[in-house]
C-alpha cells in the first residue's frame, strides 16, 4: 500500500513544469507513480477525473450537491484501495465503476421512500415492457421556440429515463464508453447493455421529437 | 430487406457501427426509402448533439481542498493507529463493530414482535348493550337485537361481518355475558 501522506496542497497544486510532465503521462503511469510514493500522481488523477465524474454522477442522480459528495467519496475509495487495483485493467473503467456503484446506492437509498419506489418500479416496468415505438410526428416548432426549449427538454428527457437505462445512456452518449466498458462498469452482460441502450435512445427520441425536425 | 420494426430493434447497433457490412447496407437503404425511420435517426442524433453542447457542471472551487483535507485526516488516523501500537486491522475491526452495533436494529430483517403482559379488564356493566368483536369475521350482538334463528349461544347470536351466519359458536360468549 502507498504510505504517502497527501496534503490538501498536494491535491491542489504542483510546480508548473512538473504539472506539464504529469499531464503527458497516461493513467496507468500516474497510478504507478503514486504507488511508488509520488503523491502528485494521485493529484493529477483527481484533476483528470473530477469534472468527468461529477458530470456522470450528476446526470445519473440528478442532484448536483450530492454528486459532488459522491465524487469525493469515489476519490477517497480510490486512494484507499489503489494498491489493490489490478494494473493490467483500465483505470478509467475502475474509477467509473466505483462512482457508478455509489450513484446506484444513492438512488437505492432514495427509493426507500415508498412513493419514489413505486414510481421507479412503474417507470422501469413500462420502459422494459413497452414495444419500441416511433410515431412520425409532423409538428415542427418555429425556430425561436425550438432553441428556447430544446436544451431544457433534452436535459429533462435524460432525467425521465428509468435509472438503469439512464446510466447506460449517459455512459455511452456523454462519456463515450464502449459496450464492453459499460458492461463492466454497470455489472451487466453485453446483451443487457445493448437492449437498455436501445430502449433508452427510443424513449429519449420520443420525448424530444416534438422539438426536433 | 428490413422493415421499420427491425430498424428500431437494432438501431443502436447500426448507430454504433456494430453491424456487419451486409446488415449495415440494408439499414442504409431502409433509411433512404423510409421517411419515418430517417426522422427517428435525425431526432436521436440531433438530441444527442444538443445534449453534448449542454454546459458541464464543474466542481466547487474548494473541491480539491476539501478532498485533500479528508485524505490528510485519513492518513493521520492510519498513522496514529499504527504508531500507537494498535494494528490498523484492529482499529478498522473495532470501528466496524461499533458501526454494526449501531445499525443492527435497523438491519434486522425480521424483528421479533414485542410481547406485552396480558391485560385484564372487567366485563361491561351492561354487556348486552355493547356489540363485541370476538374474533376476525365474527360479530356478537345481544340476543335481543338478533333474529331468533341466528342464536348460537345463550344471550348472544354470532354473525359474520359480511352478513352470512357464522357456523362457529364463540366459546367465550357465555363468560362475557352475565
Ligand atoms: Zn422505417
Amino acid at each position: 500500500m502507498a504510505t504517502t501522506s497527501l496534503s490538501a496542497r498536494a491535491v491542489r497544486e504542483a510546480p508548473r513544469p512538473e504539472v506539464d510532465a504529469l499531464k503527458a503521462l497516461d493513467d496507468s503511469a500516474l497510478v504507478a507513480r503514486f504507488l511508488d510514493g509520488d503523491r502528485r500522481g494521485f493529484s493529477e488523477l483527481v484533476e483528470r477525473y473530477q469534472t468527468r465524474l461529477l458530470n456522470f454522477v450528476y446526470r445519473t442522480t440528478g442532484d448536483r450537491e450530492r454528486a459532488e459528495d459522491l465524487v469525493q467519496e469515489t476519490f477517497i475509495r480510490v486512494y484507499r484501495h489503489l494498491h489493490r487495483f489490478d494494473q493490467t485493467k483500465k483505470f478509467s473503467t475502475w474509477i467509473y465503476t466505483i462512482a457508478s456503484n455509489l450513484a446506484k446506492n444513492e438512488l437505492r437509498n432514495r427509493s426507500r421512500n415508498p412513493l419514489v419506489l413505486f414510481q421507479a418500479i412503474r417507470k422501469t416496468w413500462e420502459a422494459d415492457q413497452r414495444p419500441l415505438e416511433w410515431e412520425d410526428n409532423t409538428y415542427r416548432p418555429d425556430d425561436l421556440f425550438r432553441k428556447r426549449h430544446l436544451r431544457h427538454l433534452v436535459e429533462s428527457a435524460v432525467e425521465e429515463l428509468p435509472e438503469h437505462h439512464r446510466a447506460v445512456f449517459v455512459l455511452r452518449e456523454m462519456e463515450g464508453k464502449t459496450y464492453e466498458e459499460i458492461a463492466e462498469i454497470t455489472g451487466c452482460n453485453l446483451g443487457t447493455v445493448k437492449s437498455r441502450l436501445n430502449r433508452a435512445r427510443n424513449n429519449f427520441a420520443q420525448i424530444i421529437a416534438p422539438l426536433l425536425g | 430487406m428490413i422493415d421499420c420494426c427491425d430498424f428500431l430493434d437494432r438501431y443502436s447497433e447500426f448507430r454504433d457501427q456494430l453491424l456487419d457490412a451486409e446488415d449495415s447496407e440494408a439499414f442504409e437503404r431502409h433509411l433512404e426509402s423510409c421517411d419515418s425511420c430517417a426522422r427517428y435517426d435525425r431526432v436521436v442524433s440531433g438530441g444527442i448533439e444538443t445534449l453534448l453542447r449542454l454546459p458541464h457542471v464543474t466542481p466547487s472551487p474548494d473541491f480539491a481542498d476539501r478532498l485533500g483535507s479528508r485524505l490528510s485526516r485519513m492518513d493521520e488516523v492510519l498513522e496514529s493507529s499504527s504508531t500507537s501500537g494498535a494494528p490498523v486491522a484492529l482499529v478498522i475491526a473495532v470501528a466496524a463493530t461499533i458501526g454494526a452495533a449501531a445499525w443492527l436494529p435497523a438491519l434486522r430483517e425480521n424483528p421479533q414482535p414485542m410481547r406485552l403482559p396480558p391485560a385484564f379488564a372487567h366485563a361491561p356493566y351492561h354487556p348486552q348493550l355493547i356489540p363485541m368483536v370476538l374474533q376476525p369475521g365474527l360479530l356478537a350482538v345481544p340476543a335481543m337485537y338478533a333474529p331468533a334463528n341466528g342464536s348460537r349461544a345463550p344471550g348472544f347470536a354470532a354473525y359474520s361481518l359480511l352478513g352470512t351466519t357464522a357456523t362457529q359458536t364463540p366459546t367465550r360468549v357465555t363468560q362475557a355475558a352475565r
